[in-house]
């Protein structure tokens, strides 16, 4: 425990000397968002709710997606030590392989979230995204479980993937695609039946649905319970394999 | 305080330690020397814990350190060859993470980083990133971060590659009072006046053996061979060399490993008809007995 609440410490440290990348990472959207709320206004109308602004979807959908790439950074940090040629001495000392997997995820879920959080908070203020009627709780718990299981998800991917390159690639073909697929970009119901067909099995989907519940219908923690056990329980087992996979001893190649 | 016994290691169809024996107690220094690749860095991992050994056993402080390997780390430092810090870190930082890392409290990590900042002549730094400090001052900050927690044994794996002479001086005497504190300290080089400055005992391995050790003194008694350095006034070739036993320092520049043979090799020469230009008898020094015993100039090994 000491070993992880040391390398959590360390983590945020390292996080808030370079706070330039989550300060882009959150203009990005803020940029992007006005560009199609109007559009997505329209779509909503069309898919039957007839008083939607297109916030409903747009800026939960931007989180969603610009929260792939944030969580996805995640990743980076384990191959940054083997850059910096500090893994040896991490590996050197008393934490365990399990601590150093846990100690490196979770600042990145704590950070995810409040960066979920602010983007939806200056969605609001911006685009004027209101609750009518959901419940914020609902709302955090869907931002939680969806931080939980991209940044568990990362960490599979870099406990099995052996370039920082490979990560990358990952972290935006990721963003894109399941942004693209669970309903990110567009509403789930404007989608071709065939990416309906599998959008499920994307993170995305389940945390766009979470966040249709409470931004579109009003919803609150009952209507959220599925998509939040969905995202948490995927959570678990990705942890779980990442810990399996996760082989201190392996070399990784950090940018050359 | 540290005990090697019987320690292999394979990779593949490497064998990179044969049956490697070491034994090293507390306040001593044992310097390792070895061209690369002989097997010294694999040890140094093998001790710290980082590579899993195929047979033999490692006791550190009475620990089995492949059996227990978590149990031995708080007890066993290493600064690896190549220079690992936070470079967005300070020099504070980093060597207190090391400290927090091994389960030190905040008082007493602070401590120990100011302490070991001032050992290592980086006092001024404290507050410095480490992408701020110059290759000399990283490399200082590297040892330091493997001396937070106080390690009952210390292992430096070329801790002077790429300093200067000022952090070569620091990190010398930094060790001397580490190992004068009581700590057991194996420490590789290829810079033999640093063994000497450290009045370190000598263990000498290649192709992952040991072939010899003891101090400078014992080595030099047991292995006093060298005694002819002769220069010709035209290269000899490979075949020559190796027919007449003697080692090339230079292109037209050759050692007699055994000065017992000089009668021959006279002889040789004389066979050959080779014009020998110059002659000069060698004082036996450690970089002699490391040639006398692997066969090879440590300088020349290591490029």
């Amino acid at each position: 425990m000491t070993a992880v609440i040391a390398i959590v410490k360390h983590q945020v440290r390292i996080l808030l000397r370079d706070p330039w990348f989550l300060a882009i990472m959150f203009v990005m959207p803020m940029v992007v968002m006005p560009l199609f709320k109007r559009t997505m206004a329209f779509s909503l109308q069309a898919s039957g709710f007839a008083n939607a602004t297109g916030a409903e979807q747009v800026v939960p959908g931007q989180v969603v997606m610009f929260g792939f790439f944030v969580g996805g950074s995640a990743g980076f940090c384990l191959f940054r030590e083997h850059g910096w040629k500090t893994w040896d001495r991490l590996r050197a000392s008393s934490a365990s392989s399990r601590s150093l997997l846990v100690g490196f995820a979770l600042p990145w879920i704590v950070t995810l979230m409040i960066f979920q959080v602010l983007l939806m908070v200056a969605g609001g203020v911006v685009l004027g995204l209101r609750l009518h009627g959901g419940s914020p709780f609902a709302s955090l718990l869907v931002m939680f479980a969806y931080a939980s299981c991209i940044v568990t998800l990362i960490m599979l991917v870099a406990s099995t993937l052996r370039t920082v390159n490979q990560v990358n690639a990952f972290q935006n073909v990721g963003a894109m695609g399941f942004a693209g697929l669970g309903g990110a970009l567009v509403p789930i119901a404007q989608l071709p039946s065939w990416a309906r067909l599998i959008s499920p099995i994307t993170p995305t989907y389940w945390a766009m649905r979470g966040h249709n519940a409470v931004f579109l219908r009003g919803g609150g923690v009952r209507e959220v319970l599925l998509p939040t056990a969905v995202l948490l329980v995927a959570s678990g087992i990705l942890m779980a394999l990442a810990v399996v996979r996760f082989r201190v001893d392996e070399t990784k190649q950090f940018f050359a | 305080m540290l005990s090697v016994t019987g320690v292999e290691k394979s990779y593949k169809d490497i064998r990179a330690l044969r049956g490697v024996d070491l034994h090293v107690s507390a306040g001593s220094i044992v310097s390792l020397l070895g061209r690369n690749g002989a097997g010294k860095s694999t040890l140094l991992s093998v001790i710290a814990g980082l590579i899993k050994a195929d047979a033999g056993s490692v006791v550190v402080d009475g620990v089995d350190v492949l059996a227990h390997p978590r149990r031995a780390t708080g007890l066993v430092g290493i600064a690896p060859q190549s220079t690992g810090i936070y470079p967005t870190l300070t020099v504070q930082e980093n060597l207190e993470f090391f400290g927090e890392l091994a389960g030190l409290k905040r008082v007493e990590r602070r401590q120990r980083a100011i302490d070991i900042a001032d050992q290592l002549g980086l006092s001024e730094l404290l507050g410095r990133k480490g992408t701020a400090l110059s290759g000399g001052e990283q490399r200082r900050l590297h040892t330091g971060c493997a001396l937070v927690h106080r390690p009952k044994v210390l292992m430096l794996d070329e801790p002077t590659v790429g300093a200067d002479v000022t952090t070569r001086v620091q990190l010398i005497d930094a060790v001397k009072q580490l190992a004068a504190d009581g700590a057991a300290i194996i420490y590789t080089t290829h810079y033999l006046p640093e063994v000497e400055a450290l009045d370190a005992s000598i263990v000498i391995i290649d192709n992952g053996m040991v072939l010899a050790s003891g101090s400078k003194a014992q080595l030099m008694a047991s292995h006093r061979a060298i005694g002819l350095q002769f220069e010709t006034a035209a290269p000899l070739s490979e075949t020559d060399v190796q027919t007449l036993g003697i080692t090339a320092v230079g292109t037209k520049k050759y050692q007699l490993p055994n000065e017992n043979d000089v009668r021959g090799l006279v002889h040789l020469l004389g066979d050959r008809d080779v014009t020998v230009t110059a002659v000069e008898t060698i004082q036996p020094d450690l970089e002699s007995v490391f040639l006398s015993i692997t066969g090879n100039l440590l300088a020349e090994a290591v490029q």
